[in-house]
């Protein structure tokens, strides 16, 4: 959606009737009658497979299985951190600053349909689960989990300190999850359907509601602030561009755990034999390409990736780092 | 079946009821019928007390509330605080406050330790000290800082900095909490009263809303049809009211 003032009422109230008409239904717009297709992919890999050369056919399949999973659950966590900060970071700065009521009902609403969201995705896992007959604890602990991490406690205090960066946060993921999509779209026989689907709903909602971070960070700069708050305004950003990485780093190194697992079930198996491909290389080098080159991981690690971010940070006049703007390239 | 509504307009400070003009005319567009009082600040001379300043407001709804008409007080900077006093003694006769660009005394009271409000409003300090206001009161002075704001009036009453002062007596008083519906709207660009929070609505109203406006003090005049529109809808909205036009459910 393109950006709106949040003083305009009229195109606010029009955002809210586009939303309400165009809302998917968890239960009756998705085929979860039909199975996974597990001999299809979930997220396409880069050709030349830069992060595990060599892979066999069945190994690169469940690396795509599980990093499709593993990108699920990276936006569910996202999705699921929200209404922990809702309070701070959204409701205490409407009271603040109480631009109008069609503010109001349009977090209401983003903050519903990013809960619908992160149910999809957990619906999606337990399906998956249960159709491959694995334990789902089992697998959680080689994704990614937000809760209680410093990277989230760091947004905490920064909310309850009267910083910004929970937004930006919120952009970013918003925008690396349709381009998520936007990458699984010319491959889309390759990859299974109700995957798919998913992430074709998924993508509907937030391209439709994607500005509301904008707005919020628009809020944030207009309202009367503090020395303290002078000071967030200029630099959440900078926190937004440089947490995420060491936390997705660090998330990423649980595939490890896969190791542990390989005898409970033949896809943790097929998933820590590939580990060795990933061993061979240089760490310096997996980093460097993890930042800069790798599908799904760069966009959301590497802000030059983001290309809705730029005209908010010149109008805020935030501090950026100096990074030259790069374009995602869908055909790897 | 329109004519059992009285909107009553107070005017602030240095301007006069004329600037009502754009807004009534708005007004009127959904309201044909109902009655329009306008009230004017009167002399000095003629007013030395706070209560003779309530007297004069009450005076002049006395008609309307004796006819069982419902009133809604409309009023902009100097007048909020007015419209806030005086809510409290129309009781059931009030239908709503719709108020503009402006602080009731316990509002900006609460804001004495925000420098922000401070920078922009430290003038009514000094009308509260008496001499001081009149060393201060320099028309051509004004009328040339308010010209650079785009405010023009033949009519600016520069004498009214007294009802401050009057105003000023209600600053160690409870303040009531208002079971009618009040509509407030700040700016966004306002030069004198930052934008309200909701936590300073709240410990005074029961149904309110507040609305920021992206323009400035004069959000009367400048869009007069927003301003209408906002205090309709909310009211609408309070009232589930299905018409606008439907006035009798107020």
């Amino acid at each position: 959606m393109k950006p709106v003032s949040v003083f305009d009422r009229e195109a606010l109230q029009r955002q809210i009737d586009i939303q309400n008409s165009h809302a998917w239904d968890l239960e009756s717009d998705f085929s979860w009658e039909n199975q996974i297709q597990l001999e299809k992919i979930f997220v396409p890999l880069d050709e030349n497979n830069f992060v595990f050369p060599g892979a066999s056919k069945e190994q690169s399949l469940a690396i795509s299985q599980l990093l499709g999973l593993m990108i699920n659950e990276t936006i569910c966590e996202m999705e699921c951190s929200l209404p922990r900060l809702k309070y701070q970071a959204w409701e205490k700065v409407l009271d603040r600053y109480p631009v109008n009521r069609e503010m109001v009902q349009l977090g209401e609403m983003f903050f519903d349909e990013e809960d619908k969201h992160a149910k999809s995705f957990q619906k999606f896992f337990e399906k998956f689960c249960h159709q491959l007959n694995i334990d789902p604890k089992e697998l959680r602990q080689l994704l990614p989990s937000g809760y209680n991490s410093n990277f989230q406690k760091i947004m905490i205090k920064n909310a309850e300190l009267g910083g910004a960066a929970f937004w930006w946060t919120v952009a970013s993921v918003e925008e690396t999850s349709i381009q998520v999509f936007r990458a699984m779209v010319p491959r889309k026989t390759k990859v299974d359907p109700l995957f798919f689907q998913l992430h074709q709903r998924h993508a509907e909602e937030e391209s439709r509601h994607d500005n509301y971070a904008f707005m919020m960070i628009d809020i944030f700069h207009q309202m009367p602030k503090t020395f303290r708050e002078k000071v967030f305004a200029k630099t959440d950003n900078l926190l937004a561009e440089l947490l995420p990485g060491p936390w997705v780093m660090t998330e990423l190194l649980k595939i490890y755990k896969a190791k542990e697992f390989a005898h409970r079930h033949p896809f943790f198996k097929v998933i820590a034999d590939s580990l060795p491909l990933l061993e061979n290389q240089s760490r310096p080098e997996v980093l460097w390409r993890f930042v800069n080159s790798t599908p799904y991981i760069s966009w959301l690690v590497n802000p030059a990736f983001r290309k809705k971010q730029r005209d908010t940070l010149k109008k805020v006049q935030s501090i950026r780092l100096p990074l030259k703007e790069r374009k995602i390239s869908y055909a790897f | 079946m329109l004519s059992n509504v009285t909107f009553y307009f107070i005017h602030g400070f240095p301007d006069s009821e004329k600037v009502w003009q754009q807004y009534s005319l708005e007004l009127k567009k959904n309201f044909p019928e109902a009655e329009y009082l306008y009230f004017s600040s009167p002399q000095t001379t003629k007013v030395e007390s706070l209560g003779q300043l309530k007297e004069l407001h009450l005076q002049a709804l006395k008609g309307a509330v004796e006819a069982g008409r419902r009133i809604v007080i409309v009023a902009h900077d100097l007048g909020v605080p007015q419209a806030w006093i005086i809510a409290k003694f129309l009781q059931d006769s009030l239908g709503a406050l719709f108020l503009y660009n402006g602080l009731s005394v316990q509002q900006l009271k609460d804001r004495w330790s925000d420098l922000g409000q401070v920078r922009k409003s430290w003038y009514i300090g000094a009308f509260l000290v008496p001499g001081l206001a009149r060393l201060l009161m320099q028309p051509k002075k004004i009328e040339k800082q308010l010209s650079r704001l785009g405010k023009k009036d033949p009519d600016f009453r520069f004498e009214d900095y007294y009802l401050y002062r009057l105003l000023a007596q209600t600053l160690f008083e409870t303040p009531v909490k208002l079971k009618a519906p009040v509509f407030q709207l700040s700016s966004r660009k306002d030069p004198f009263i930052q934008p309200l929070k909701n936590t300073e609505l709240e410990t005074q109203a029961f149904n309110y809303q507040h609305e920021i406006f992206d323009g400035g003090h004069w959000s009367i005049q400048e869009n007069p049809a927003h301003c209408v529109r906002s205090a309709v809808d909310f009211l609408n909205r309070e009232m589930k009211m299905k018409k606008v036009s439907d006035v009798e459910s107020l």
